[in-house]
């Protein structure tokens, strides 16, 4: 009787050992094949979203270009130094944590990406974060503080050093997969504004497209109250 | 001594009573469940080892097949869709059928956006979505692999 119980019991751990093997397996392939969907889609979207931001013609033909535009480093007061306090509406990334008006809660901006129609094999959810922090010391600017980068932004020229950051996530059945992108901001006077207000036909095929939104200003609506005498440029810079 | 022979008796009378047929029967059934859910465990187990190496093979075929270019694309298991920027629907250029898809960043309001930009979308002008779906399923024992790659396109 004891020898049969025993017998029994052998058999029986083994058969669940071997269901538990062959079920890890399978949901490791899964996984697997999850994490490659996942990589696919964010390694493109990288690509596609470098391209809107430093493509020659990104100034007049790319919304997110025009969005960044009109909001890194944006500040109300631009043309009066009186009173000015900073980026109130998209603050800039300071790592340290010692200041809370530049945490992540307030820096961090957080964007959905939606399609229309459903597109087949599409990652369940993703999503892309960007922020942005004060150029670094090795950038040659010395007293970073936004009233100093303020001036220097309108100021003499040269590569300011802002850096832009760019989180894609994707995520699909329990898988998430992650990259970092970031680029740096060059801004050089000239003295003919930037023709960033006209948004014709910014898609081929449907003039609908013309109207996208750019908080703080619609530019099919009123002058932006950044100076348009700034050219801005996008250089990537790698992954972080 | 009587009572050591009688003891003795009624001990041999029971050890020799054996089984009786039902009990047999019982224990034969018994034994004939469990060892069929064993069976079929072992089965169920090799299945999925099964269909774990053919979900491998065809991820890795589908992912050979999706770099190649159009005129060698092996279109009896991949199905390509190619979504171009813009509303519209369908559409055909006489060779091919494309759809319209629009591609929008859409700001999520976590509490800490200033008032307003709850409905700021951007979207993304120049760039253009291909779908890959993996029509082939392993007779039904796999999960097909599918997806997609963004393209930026002036």
């Amino acid at each position: 009787m004891v020898l049969t119980i025993i017998i029994m019991a052998i058999l029986i751990v083994f058969v669940f050992s071997l269901i538990l093997v062959s079920y890890n397996l399978y949901a490791s392939q899964n996984k697997n094949l999850a994490s490659s969907r996942n990589s696919e889609a964010v390694n493109t979207l990288s690509m596609a979203i470098k391209g809107e931001l430093t493509d020659e013609n990104a100034d007049t033909n790319s919304s997110l270009w025009k969005y960044l535009r009109t909001n890194v480093a944006y500040t109300p007061e631009q043309s009066d130094y009186t009173g000015f306090d900073g980026w109130k509406d998209w603050p800039y990334f300071d790592a340290s944590g010692s200041d809370a008006n530049h945490s992540e809660e307030k820096a961090f901006r957080y964007f959905t990406l939606e399609n229309n129609p459903h597109i087949e094999g599409m990652p369940a959810d993703v999503t892309v974060c960007m922020y942005w922090t004060l150029p670094l010391e090795s950038d040659g600017v010395t007293e970073i503080s936004e009233k100093t980068l303020f001036d220097r932004l309108s100021g003499d020229g040269n590569p300011k050093g802002v850096r832009l950051h760019v989180v894609i996530k994707a995520e699909t059945g329990g898988q998430i997969y992650e990259t970092e992108d970031v680029y740096r901001l060059t801004a050089k006077n000239t003295n003919t504004p930037e023709d960033i207000i006209n948004v014709n036909k910014l898609f081929k095929n449907d003039s609908s497209y013309d109207v996208c939104e750019h908080y703080p200003n619609n530019l099919s609506e009123a002058t932006p109250t950044v100076d348009l005498t700034e050219k801005w440029t996008w250089k990537y810079e790698g992954r972080k | 001594m009587e009572v050591r022979r009688k003891k003795v008796i009624l001990h041999n009378r029971i050890n020799h009573k054996g089984s009786t047929m039902v009990e047999t029967l019982v224990s034969f059934v018994v034994l004939f469940i469990v060892l069929a859910a064993l069976y079929n465990i072992v089965v169920f187990s090799s299945e999925l080892y099964l269909r774990s190496v053919d979900t491998s093979r065809l991820q890795q075929k589908f992912y050979r097949e999706i770099y190649k270019k159009d005129d060698k694309l092996d279109t009896s298991f991949i199905t390509k869709t190619r979504y171009i920027k813009g509303f519209g629907g369908k559409f055909s250029d006489g060779t091919n059928t494309y759809e319209h898809a629009a591609l929008t960043l859409t700001i999520v309001d976590d509490g800490t956006l200033p008032a307003g930009m709850e409905k700021s979308e951007i979207y993304l002008n120049n760039t253009e979505v291909t779908s890959y779906v993996c029509t082939e399923d392993n007779n039904g024992n796999g999960i097909a692999p599918k997806v997609v790659n963004f393209t930026f396109e002036k």
